[in-house]
């Protein structure tokens, strides 16, 4: 028998749901918990963020990035997109768990990172890729442990991204 | 810090369900193994630190320069002309 379950931190019990947050880059959001997905271990550098809700980039729907909001961090939100978009050839092999996931219909996504006033140096992280299986209502980000993969690949090879870009 | 020394095929038990093996050593080079529950995520200390730095980069992208990212990335894609 395996305890998996150790010693829990003991944190302030969270607001209900739903929960109103005021968002630094959407407004007033109300949070219902059937929107809410979660990250068990949180995200690399924010491991009490546990839950998160999607925000559409664009109203109509027209923008492929979809942004991942804290459910809890007004000021906490994460730009996601598709790989393909700009890493067509982008398939790294995910850990056994994850791969059971993945053929279960989960989707995965790249943190986009955009710098201030400077989007054509934005950057994708394909050394953490995000995985989210809407239907658990289940997410994490993946920490690969390949080598091929940066935290910072340009999306715009030609820009002036390669600058930042932290190797090949 | 605790400083044990082991042999290759020599182990070390953290806590219930948590072993670390020295699988080879060689040069400068040790092969490790661990055994840990799916619960308990194991990282290249050195990697994991990389994506928390990125996650904390990333994390201050802002709205209009996500919009600006957009408009740059939809001619490249051949998407709907604006």
């Amino acid at each position: 028998v395996s305890r998996t379950a150790a010693a829990a931190p003991v944190t302030p019990p969270p607001a209900p749901f739903p929960a109103r947050i005021a968002t630094t880059r959407f407004g007033d959001l109300v949070v219902d918990e059937s929107r809410v997905l979660r990250f068990p271990e949180g995200l690399p550098g924010f491991p009490a963020e546990t839950e998160w809700v999607l925000v559409p980039h664009a109203a109509d729907g027209a923008s492929p990035f979809v942004w991942l909001q804290s459910a809890r961090r007004a000021d906490l939100a994460f730009l996601l997109m598709p790989p393909a978009l700009a890493f067509p050839d982008y398939a790294p092999p995910l850990p056994p768990d994850v791969d059971g996931a993945a053929a279960s219909g989960a989707s995965l996504w790249v943190v986009v990172t955009v710098p201030a006033g400077d989007p054509r140096a934005m950057t994708a992280n394909l050394l953490g890729p995000i995985v989210l299986e809407e239907g658990a209502r289940r997410g994490r980000q993946v920490v690969l442990g390949d080598d091929r993969y940066t935290t910072r690949h340009p999306v715009f090879p030609s820009g002036a991204a390669v600058a930042g870009a932290a190797g090949a | 810090v605790l400083v044990l020394t082991r042999r290759p095929n020599q182990s070390i038990r953290i806590g219930e369900d948590v072993t670390i093996t020295v699988i080879e050593v060689r040069g400068d080079q040790v092969r490790i193994g661990i055994e840990a529950p799916r619960s308990t995520p194991v990282h290249r200390a050195e990697v994991l630190a990389q994506v928390q730095q990125e996650n904390a980069a990333a994390a201050q992208s802002s709205m209009r320069d996500a919009l600006a990212a957009l408009d740059l990335l939809r001619p490249a894609q051949g998407g709907d002309p604006s």
